[in-house]
Parts: structure tokens; sequence; C-alpha cells
């Protein structure tokens, strides 16, 4: 049985195309234009994965209701904030309210896929044991592939997709620099700029949470940013 | 035309000036207080007039003993009788006389009763006084030839001799002559009529005859109780000492009937009592008859010796002498009592009042006493006896009580407006420096509303609860800046709310040409499918730029500062460049050592890259752009330098601003002119400027910013 993935979006065009694209890839696809519909729906059966907009109709800030709402049915179920606003305010509110991933509009369809793709690999990987082929580690850091988390002395790290890979992408090569384009390429992101030093920003301070020196990930001005090689 | 700039402060005080219509209305109105107070004293001492005169009123003895006697007669013929202060020692000289000499009546030719001589062999000057019960007479004579009596002679009008004709109070008629041996004492003879008949010695008339040069003097004295109303002396004049005839006879009337004498007014001592009761302080009464001769005299116009003026108050206060007394004093006249009375003891009184009181009615005048050093009221009243005019009651009086009442007025007046102007004065200072400081803080916040950028910044408007014009002011203004401040906002939001609301259909467009390349399309559709996407992307480009300006703005909200070393932030970005772009050339001047500056890096790197896209789309490709960093202890300044063409003149601020670009020709990528908009977002957050400037050799623009190091 194919997995089932809700779409929250109030412009049908959109909501339209990336149906498709989601269908094409094998996915059962419901969408939906406003959040009480979606809402009613979500309380009948659970959708696998929920891809919301922020701004739904009139209810400007509808998409992040119903992430609170979804969130409270399911601790599990992913949800990907889709939309057009990429203020730095919005993307934190959204990771706050438990969504797994804010991607901006200007993602390409391929990326979606391929982010949808790995939330699900990450569902299913948590309900199976880690394997060692998938585990890589840069000193206390330890990154699961499979289930996209993240561990630094055996404290969990709560990072998003994005932010994941961005990690996976520096960690994997110690003192080698990566510049933002690099990154954002990883992390099957199209980001600018100073959204890439938001993104590394939030990973420096969930890090330090997680008891890591916020200098693990070192920033070469110009250039870009690279795990620092542990001494 | 240069047009004086007034402050508020300085015109309400101009307005002030306004103020000085007070004293001038204070001073209208003083003078018309002036002409009352005048008025009423003319009705007052009229009324006093009026009321002696009707005491005296139908009492015909006490104005003219013999009635039967009243006519007019000439003045030269009557003879004043003064009241004298003196005593008179009859010794033949006039000094006891010396206040009345002046007055005396000088007799010439004109007055010649018999004979003839040369016009000045023979003339007298002539004095008639009272005191007690004695009429004194003076006599200056002049006369060439003085020829005493022969000593052998019985005959007494052989010689220079006095002729005294006189009616007794019984009405009966004397003649008396006086004549001497040798100057010395003297007696009068009585003679009759005619001239004849035995001497009979009268030694109740006595005298002192003097000589003197040019004549001699003769001081004689007559019981008045020997003289009634009617009284004539003359001289006769010897020249011959052989032949002893008379020459000449000169006489103040006719001496040889009792038509021919004068009149002698003396002045009435019933009057006198009667008036004496009915004296007021500081006014003068006098009594005249129909001819204006005195009667009767009381009182005077001088205040008693210990009421003088000072005390009376001629200034607010005499001996509180300040400057403000002593300008009082100068521009106001003040009443005096050393004033010149020619009145005083004359006696015939003239003048409109008089003529007017003898003519039947009361009159007043007012007149100056010479050298004007008083101004003196007199009115007249007519006495009447049985339906005509038996003479006058005049009362005078100076004018000094109103002057002193006028100059304190005016004094009074002018402390008030004084005080009035200066708290007119200072309560308008008051006020206009409160108006003008409100207006002066007004303008001070609006001019701190607008920053030098033109950006509206929220400043509260302070005084908007004040409820008068400047409180409706300071309200529109801040209304006015609100809906500014709104209005830049809506401005500097727009273009991230044009690539917010642009975003949306963009990605339908992406999302379904996205869709489309995944069905089977003819071959020949593919390039469009590809241009479609490269205009796409470009227009996410444009889209992504429009709102970073936006976003940084936000970032900067966030931003967390830190402590960095500036130098390997710039030559980490340099070699990053070089990296990036390594067709061109950057050449970087950075200091050895470390520059600490507190900020944040990942800004400044934005900053940095800012600049140098901008210096290298300007610059030729072939030339170096040049990054420099310069410290100093208080500052740092980073220039981006390149050798691209000058900046026009007058762009160099406009630069920074949002949405400006200088750009002549359009290259592939698009350019909004957000760029060194950032730039200076960034150098303002951290404290510092940015500048764009024109190499001083031409070849270039140097772009600097500076930063504050603490």
């Amino acid at each position: 049985m194919s997995r089932r993935i809700a779409i929250v979006e109030d412009e049908p065009a959109i909501r339209e195309n990336y149906a498709d694209v989601l269908r094409r890839q094998g996915y059962t696809v419901q969408g939906y234009a406003a959040r009480q519909e979606a809402l009613q729906a979500f309380r009948t059966r659970l959708p696998d994965l929920a891809i919301l907009d922020i701004g739904l109709g009139n209810e400007v800030e509808g998409g992040f209701d119903l992430c609170r709402e979804l969130r409270a049915l399911s601790r599990t179920v992913p949800i990907i904030f889709l939309t057009a606003r990429d203020q730095d305010m919005d993307i934190i509110s959204g990771l706050r309210l438990g969504a797994d991933d804010y991607l901006t509009k200007d993602i390409s369809l391929p990326h979606l896929g391929a982010r949808v793709a790995a939330l699900f690999r990450r569902t299913e990987a948590l309900e199976s044991a880690p394997r060692e082929e998938d585990l890589v580690n840069a000193g206390a850091l330890e990154l699961d592939t499979q289930r996209l988390s993240a561990r630094w002395d055996e404290t969990p790290v709560e990072l998003t997709v994005t932010e994941f890979w961005i990690v996976h992408a520096l960690a994997r090569r110690p003192g080698h620099v990566r510049s933002r384009d690099q990154l954002m390429g990883e992390a099957s992101t199209v980001v600018d700029d100073s959204t890439v030093t938001s993104h590394i920003k939030r990973i420096r301070r969930k890090m330090a949470e997680a008891g890591a020196d916020p200098g693990c990930i070192e920033t070469v001005y110009g250039m870009g940013y690279r795990w620092k090689p542990a001494r | 035309m240069i047009r004086p700039r007034l402050r508020l402060r300085t015109k309400l005080l101009l307005v002030t000036l306004a103020l000085l219509g007070i004293p001038w209305a204070g001073y209208r109105y003083v003078r018309e207080m002036d002409g009352f107070l005048r008025h009423a004293q003319e009705s007052t001492l009229l009324g006093t007039a009026r009321a002696v005169a009707t005491v005296l009123d139908d009492r015909p003895r006490l104005m003219t003993p013999r009635p039967d006697l009243v006519r007019a007669l000439r003045e030269d013929r009557d003879l004043y009788a003064y009241p004298l202060k003196n005593p008179i020692q009859l010794d033949g000289y006039a000094e006891d006389w010396s206040d009345y000499l002046d007055r005396a009546l000088t007799y010439g030719p004109e007055h010649r009763l018999a004979g003839s001589g040369p016009p000045d062999s023979l003339s007298f000057r002539n004095l008639v006084g009272v005191r007690g019960s004695y009429l004194y007479a003076l006599f200056l004579v002049r006369d060439d030839h003085r020829v005493y009596r022969a000593p052998d002679s019985l005959r007494l009008d052989q010689s220079d001799h006095l002729i005294i004709a006189l009616q007794d109070p019984a009405g009966r008629f004397h003649r008396y002559l006086l004549t001497t041996r040798a100057p010395g004492w003297v007696n009068a003879y009585e003679v009759d009529a005619a001239g004849h008949g035995a001497p009979h010695p009268e030694v109740r008339i006595q005298g002192e005859w003097q000589e003197t040069p040019g004549g001699y003097t003769v001081e004689l004295r007559i019981p008045e109780t020997l003289v009634g109303n009617k009284l004539a002396f003359a001289v006769a004049d010897v020249d011959d000492p052989r032949r002893r005839t008379v020459r000449e006879v000169i006489g103040t009337a006719g001496v040889t009937t009792v038509a021919a004498l004068g009149t002698v007014m003396t002045p009435s001592p019933r009057i006198q009592a009667i008036l004496r009761g009915l004296s007021r302080a500081n006014a003068r009464l006098w009594v005249v008859n129909r001819q204006g001769r005195v009667l009767a005299l009381t009182g005077s116009l001088r205040p008693p010796p210990d009421e003088t003026l000072a005390r009376n108050g001629a200034g607010p206060r005499a001996d509180n002498g300040g400057l403000l007394n002593l300008i009082y004093r100068l521009v106001l006249r003040q009443p005096t009592d050393q004033f010149d009375d020619a009145l005083a003891g004359a006696s015939r009184l003239q003048g409109s009042d008089v003529q007017a009181a003898l003519a039947g009615h009361g009159a007043v005048r007012w007149r100056h006493t010479p050298h004007a050093r008083a101004v003196i009221l007199s009115a007249a009243y007519p006495i009447h006896d049985g339906g005509t005019v038996a003479g006058a009651v005049v009362a005078e009086q100076t004018g000094n009580a109103i002057l002193t009442l006028r100059n304190r007025a005016m004094v009074n007046l002018f402390n008030v407006t004084l005080v009035v102007f200066a708290a007119a004065t200072l309560a308008l200072v008051l006020f206009a420096s409160r108006l003008s400081g409100r207006i002066r803080r007004l303008r001070n916040q609006l001019d701190a509303a607008i920053g030098p950028d033109g950006r509206v910044q929220p400043a509260a408007i302070s005084g908007r609860r004040a409820g008068d014009e400047l409180g409706d002011l300071a309200r529109g203004v801040d209304g006015v800046l609100q809906r500014l401040a709104e209005y830049t906002r809506y401005l500097e939001g727009m273009a991230g709310r044009l690539s917010h609301e642009l975003r949306t259909p963009l990605t339908v467009v992406r999302s379904s040409l996205e869709n489309l390349e995944h069905l089977d399309l003819p071959a020949q559709s593919r390039p469009y499918i590809t241009r479609a996407r490269e205009g796409l992307d470009r227009l996410g480009t444009i889209l992504t730029r429009l709102s970073e300006a936006t976003r940084l703005e936000q970032a900067l909200q966030q931003a967390e500062r830190e402590r960095f070393d500036l130098a390997a932030l710039v030559s980490g970005c340099t070699a990053g460049y070089r990296d990036a772009y390594p067709r061109r050339r950057f050449e970087a001047d950075v200091p050895a050592g470390p520059v600490m500056l507190t900020g944040v890096p990942d800004l400044l790197a934005q900053l940095l890259d800012k600049l140098v896209a901008n210096a290298m789309d300007f610059g030729p490709p072939d030339r170096p752009v040049r990054i420099a960093l310069s410290a100093t202890p208080g500052q740092a300044v980073l220039e981006v330098i390149n050798d691209g063409p000058p900046l026009p003149a007058g762009t160099a601020d406009r630069l920074f601003e949002s949405l400006v670009s200088l750009r002549e020709d359009r290259g592939d990528s698009p350019h909004l002119g957000l760029g060194l908009y950032i730039v200076r977002l960034i150098a303002q957050f951290h404290g510092g400027h940015a500048r764009a400037e024109n190499r001083e050799d031409g070849a270039g623009v140097v772009f600097r910013v500076t930063l504050p190091r603490d």
C-alpha cells in the first residue's frame, strides 16, 4: 500500500502540480485548500506525511495552527512546511512547532521528491535497528544517514533534514571548506547565502545544547564553513 | 533684501510696546482730572468770594464812609495809604520805606497846580502809609534850588514848603504848611484856605526834613484822627532866595478847596476784622472798592512756614531720592512757594475778574506769577449796596494744590504703569520663552524624526496632550510622521512583499514546467522549456534580491555581536574571492596583526561581498580590485577601490539609498540597487558609515566604510 501524503495549500495550481509530481513517484496524495477541511480529514485518518503552506486563504498563519493541531494528533507524522515565506522568523516559528523541515517554494520538484523520500526513509529506519554502514563518525559526533539523526556523545541532536545534510556534508570531510553553494547542494535545497548562515547558526546552537563545542563548525570568511578536525 | 530674523520672543516684546498706550491714556485722564480740579477750585474760590461779599453786602458805611463823596476819581488824585509793616522812624531817610518805594507815585509838571518852570526843576515821589493810629507820608523831592525859610521871616510861604490839605472826619477843611529854616525836625502850621492869616502851629503833624543831592526828603506823621476821607499834598518851590516868590506848585491834587482834594484810601479796620474771621488757609482775600482800591487784605498765598510744600509731597517720597524721583522732579513742574507775588501790597487791583466783578458779576482768572513760577487763581465777586456795586471781594489761591495732586497722580500713574509694564513684559517673556521652547522642541523632534538618510525614525512627538494650537500642531506633526513612517515602511517593505506575492505565481509556473518535463514532449519543444526555465531562474534571483534587504533588516534585529578579528575576515574573504573569480585580480592591504572589532562577522563579510561585487562590476576586468583595511585605536576603515569611471557629481550619497542604481549598461544579472543599501545598513548597524568618492587621481572610485572600535 502506497504512502499517503496530505498537501494543504490554498493555491490550487500549486497544490495540483505538487500532487502530480508526488503521485508520479508512487504516493497517494490528498489535497486540501483550507485548515478546517484538512483537520477534519486528519482526525478521520492521519496521513503518513503532511506538506503545509503557512498562509491558508484568509488565515495568515493557518499553517502554523494546523501544524500545532496535527502534532497534537500525532507526535511522529513528518511535517514539512512549504511556503513562499522565507523569513527567518517564519522558519524558526515553523520548526519550533514541531515541523521536520521548512522549505521555500523556490525548491525544485525533484528536490522536493528527494526530501519526501528522505523523510520516509528516516521514519522507516526508526523502526529498524541502526546499520553500521549508515553511520558517519566525526569525533564525538555520530550521524545516521538512514535515520537522519545525529548524536553527540550519545546525546541526540534534534536536527531538521536540511540541517542534517549540512552537518553531514561538513562532518564527512573534516577540515575541508564547504562553500554555501556546496552545502545547499548537499542539503538538496535552494536557499540564499543568508539562509545558509541562519541554518549554520541554528546547528551550532543545537550542537551546543547537546554539549558540543559550537566552534566545531568553523566559518571561513568569504569561502564557507568547515568541520574543525578533532585534535 | 535681507529680512531681519526676529525671534518670537523679540516679536512679543515688540508687541509689549503696545502697553505704552496705558501711560498715554493715563496722562489724558490726569489732564482731564486736572481740568476738573481747576474747575472745582474755581467754583470753591468763587464761592468763597461770594460768601465774603454777601457778608459785606448792604453795609454802605463799611465800604464808603461818605457815600456823597463817592465819585469817579482820577487815580493820581487819590492817595492810597499802605498798611506799613515796619515802624517808621521819622529821620528823613527813605530806608524804612524800602518795601514800598517801588510803588511810590511820581508827580511832575503834569501835576502842576500853579506857576511855571523848566520841566525838570521840580518833581517829587510820594508814598503814604498807615501804621498804628498814624498816617505817614514820604516825599522825595527833586529840586534844583533849595531855598529855606529866611531866619527873620515870619512868612511860611517864601521858601520851599509842603502844603497839606485835608478834610477831617468831621468834614471840615484844613490846610497846613510845612517849611523849615534848616534841615531837621519840622512841624506843620495850619493856615486858612487862602494862605493868609496867622499861622497856627499844629504840633501833631511832625516830620523830618533832610537834604539829598538834587533835592530833599521829607518824612512826616499825621495822627489818623486828623484825617478824614480827603487828602492832598503839594510841594511849592521857591528858587530865588532874594525875591522869594513861589515859582511853581506841584501837588497830588488841588489843595485849595474840599472839592479839589483827592481821596485817601486807608485799609478799613472793620472790613479787615470781618475778613480775618473769614480767612482761609492758603488763600488771600481782598476787598476793593469800586475803583479797585484795596480796602482790606487778609491771608497769604504762601502757606504758614511749618507747612512746607516739600512735606505735602511734591514727589512721591521726597526723602527717597532714587533715580526715578530725580526723573520725576525733572519732568514734572514742581509746585513752589518761592514765587514773586507782584500783587502783595498792591493798592489797586486790576484784571478781567475784578473788572467783571465791578461790572456786577463774579468771575475767575488764572494768572502766572512773574517768571511763571506759580499759577494763581483769583475769583472776584461784587459787593452790592442797594442795587449798585459798591466793590468787590477778590479771593486768591495758588494752583499748587492742584499741581501737587496732579503730580502725585502722574507719579502714581507712572509707577503703576512701570510695574504693569514690567510685569507684562516679564509675563510675555516667560510666555514667549515657553512658547518658543515648545516650538523649538517640536522642531528638534521633527528634525530628529527624519534621519539624515531621509528615513522616518520612530520617535514620539512630545506635547501632544496640550490643548492649544501647538498641541494641535504636535498632534498634526505626529500624525504626519506616523503616516510617513507607515508609508516609508510600506515602501521599504514593498520589495519584500512584492517578492513574496510574486513567489506564488512563480511557483505555479515552475512546478508546471517541471511537471511538463516529465511528459513526452516533441523534441523541438525542449529549447523553449529550457529558455522558460532560465527566465524563471532569473526571475527567482530578482525576487531573492528584492527581499534580501528586508531579510537583512530582520536579521539585524536578531544579530548577536561577538568579538572577532576583522583583518582575518578580510584576508579570508579575499582568498575566497580569488578562488571564486580566478580571472580577476584582487589586491589586499591588510594589517599584519589582528584588528579586533565587536560586531557580526557574517554581516561584515556580506558587506565586503557587496562592495567587491560592486567593484568588479564597475572596474575594468583587467584591472585589480583593491581591498584595504587600516585601523586606528578608535576606528577601522575598510576601503574597496576600483579603477572604474568616476561617479557623477552629487550622486555619492544617493548611491547608498534603496533601489538606486547608477549603472548605465544592464548586464546579464539583474541589479536592483540594493547592494550598497545593504552595505549602508550593515555599516550603520555597527555604528559606522559608508561613503563613496572619486579617487583623487580621478582614475576610479573609493568605497570607504568606517567602523568604530571600542
